[in-house]
């Protein structure tokens, strides 16, 4: 056991990370299972542990108070709902092969897909080849519903849309002439920024004078805010998730670099505000695109909001009214189409207009859903948290 | 100049979270042969039991953090004796699958026990900024500053100046003649693996303070901690202070001054350039031995 071993140790190390690290495909053909028996099971693949857990939870838990409320109101087509569900570990490829079992083994006429765009997307190419319908409640990943797939479906807001919004309301309403933007360094923060906001801001008039990346998961981002800070820009556009998010508020303050922040929509969450101390919550200058606000003032989302914390003792986010709206969805689309049979499905979702608990719900022709927004303010003096400034019908962006 | 200096301060605070870690990982390398795939989540654990100790010992940051320190060490000491002393004798790659499979469990656990989300984490030191000329401190930063030294200190104390100390390091410098003088190895291995763990506890604790505290923490904290291990010379104490202190300051400078988008992808080019002129990294020496802390 000299150093050579020790060596061979390290060799060994690094191929183990790399098997962990390669990515997996599987592409298998299926069929479906036809006929009414019930229950009428549906699957679900969501990450119940790894990286993307929290947004699993929240997605499992509306999706699960959907369907008791559909099951006590006589459920779908008369049969009782039931949910198979399938955690993914937060590893596509695993999203990929538990899709296969829905559809192969447990013969399910309906998948719904994850709330991780990269798992709705390994789990999009089983569900065309076998020609199943795929519902994802919530993903914002624009690739899910732009690559012409004729049997995916996706409720929530595209990111494309929320960048266009906020590019105008950054130029026009609040005015930055220089703007400043940190985004993370994902397809989920790249493509809004790079292809969407950057070239809108200028058609407004105002210049994307730096941009800065992040990779998720940093916990300091110092780095890039004082870079952006010697930039001398108006303000600052934040595109990822809610730790960096709150981390990059807490910097800004502590750094005493104070710039107003515009942030994505994947920072409206009520998990963000809880990491932030009150303090910075007080001090800082926060905007944010959304199209669930759990502040809201509308009776019906307070109804809903309220029911939701005495069920899960927490608030309620913008994932969990999507997996709560996509089950009425679903019940509206299998009665119309009168049957599990994919074609009638296909043609039934569609077509499918619904009005749910967070607004009005239709598809486009790419089966992208075409939604409400709305811009909110984190306003912490009434203790609050964000409050809408402005709301957006669907359809306008 | 103030925007360079304010980067060192940050960096320096990031470097030593990361040499705290970084010291574990070149204690086991040295006194068990492990790489420890694990380790990380000592950081994980270590933020979690001190967040339940501020809650249940209504509030004090200190009792707290020592309480956590020491109960994660004596649960690192559980650990080594039931998962990784019974592979002693059998391949090492046994051993990395072990600490792989170890570190998976760890994290399921800390879903399970403390949820998927981001927790907020009391800041021990307080909040408010002291001024350096024309850069700012933040209370917390100059903390965890503080406590890294005066653990790297103490680590130091006990190495040289305590019987344990001189039973560590002999089985560090050779296991067979340590054993031929009457020194236990396995115990001193699984007190080595408790120790260490304490100081990612430690790490960890003071980091979260500075952030939040979240169940995968440990995962890429393990990979800073290993890669400023190894520039610093797998094995060699001093050197994983090193190596931790230029991994924050080149993490911070990159992305501060080239690009944050290839931040890590600069940070660790020149940590790969630093193994090809000095392949056993920057302190390590052949047979390596602890030297000073």
């Amino acid at each position: 056991m000299g150093r050579r071993s020790k060596s061979f140790h390290l060799f060994w190390l690094f191929a183990a990370l790399m098997l962990v690290a390669a990515p997996a495909c599987a592409s298998l053909p299926g069929g479906t299972g036809d006929g009414l028996e019930c229950p009428l099971r549906l699957g679900s693949v969501r990450p119940e542990t790894g990286q993307g857990a929290a947004f699993g939870q929240s997605l499992a838990d509306g999706l699960a108070m959907g369907v008791d409320e559909v099951n006590a109101e006589g459920g779908i087509l008369g049969c009782e709902v039931e949910v198979i569900a399938y955690d993914s570990q937060s590893v596509p490829a695993n999203a990929a092969t538990l899709t296969q079992r829905l559809i192969t083994q447990d013969n399910v006429p309906l998948v719904i897909g994850s709330s991780i765009s990269t798992e709705s997307l390994a789990m999009m190419e089983i569900t065309e080849n076998a020609q199943v319908p795929i519902y994802v409640p919530s993903a914002a990943s624009a690739k899910i519903t732009s690559q012409g797939y004729d049997w995916v479906w996706r409720q929530s807001v595209i990111d494309r849309s929320a960048a266009v919004l906020f590019a105008d309301y950054i130029a026009n309403d609040l005015g930055w002439e220089s703007v400043g933007v940190i985004y993370e360094n994902t397809d989920y923060g790249k493509i809004p920024v790079q292809e969407v906001l950057g070239p809108r801001l200028e058609e407004n008039g105002s210049e994307l004078t730096i941009a800065e990346a992040f990779n998720p998961g940093d916990v300091d981002l110092s780095g890039q805010l004082l870079r952006i800070a010697d930039a001398g820009v108006d303000g600052l556009v934040y595109w990822g998730h809610e730790k960096e998010a709150a981390t990059l508020l807490k910097q800004n303050q502590q750094l005493d670099v104070n710039l107003p922040i515009a942030g994505n929509t994947g920072i409206v969450y009520p998990a963000f505000l809880e990491l932030l101390p009150a303090d910075v919550q007080a001090e800082t200058d926060l905007v944010a695109v959304s199209q669930f606000v759990w502040t809201t003032d509308d009776p019906e989302q307070l109804a809903w909001i309220e029911e939701f914390r005495e069920r899960f003792g927490r608030d309620p986010d913008v994932t969990a009214m999507d997996g709560y709206d996509a089950v009425f969805v679903l019940k509206k689309a299998f009665e119309a189409a009168g049957s599990t049979e994919n074609t009638a499905l296909q043609q039934a979702l569609n077509e499918v207009e619904y009005e749910g608990v967070g607004g009005f719900i239709s598809f486009d022709e790419t089966g992208q859903a075409i939604r409400s927004l709305a811009i909110a303010r984190l306003t912490p003096k009434d203790g609050k948290g964000f409050e809408v400034v402005r709301e957006v019908e669907p359809g306008e962006y | 100049m103030s925007t360079f200096l304010q980067h060192l301060i940050q960096g320096s605070t990031l470097g030593a979270t990361y040499a705290l870690v970084a010291l574990g990982f070149s204690m086991q390398f040295s006194a068990m042969n492990l790489v420890n795939f694990a380790h990380g989540e000592s950081f994980m654990l270590g933020a979690f039991v001190a967040l339940v100790l501020t809650s249940s010992l209504g509030g004090s940051y200190l009792l707290a953090f020592l309480g956590a320190v020491v109960i994660l060490g004596v649960f690192g000491a559980i650990i080594e004796r039931i998962s990784i002393r019974p592979l002693y004798g059998t391949s090492e790659l046994n051993l990395f699958v072990a600490t792989i499979g170890l570190s998976i469990l760890l994290r399921q656990v800390g879903i399970l026990l403390f949820g998927a989300d981001a927790v907020p984490f009391p800041a021990g030191f307080g909040t408010s900024n002291i001024a350096i000329g024309p850069a700012v401190i933040n209370r917390q930063q100059l903390g965890i500053i503080v406590a890294a030294v005066l653990f790297m200190v103490g680590l130091n104390l006990l190495l040289r100046r305590t019987r344990l100390g001189v039973a560590m390091r002999a089985v560090a410098q050779d296991p067979s003649t340590a054993a031929l003088m009457g020194i236990n190895v396995p115990l001193i291995k699984t007190l080595v693996y408790g120790v260490s763990t304490s100081l990612g506890a430690a790490a960890g604790i003071l980091f979260a303070s500075l952030t939040f505290a979240v169940f995968d923490m440990g995962l890429w904290m393990g990979i800073k901690g290993f890669t400023a291990a190894v520039v610093g010379g797998l094995g060699s104490l001093p050197g994983a202070v090193l190596g931790g202190l230029l991994l924050g300051l080149i993490e911070q400078l990159s992305a501060g001054y080239i690009s944050s988008l290839y931040r890590d992808a600069i940070s660790l080019s020149v940590l790969i350039l630093v193994l090809l002129v000095l392949p056993a990294g920057l302190m390590g020496r052949r047979g390596s031995t602890w030297g000073k802390v």
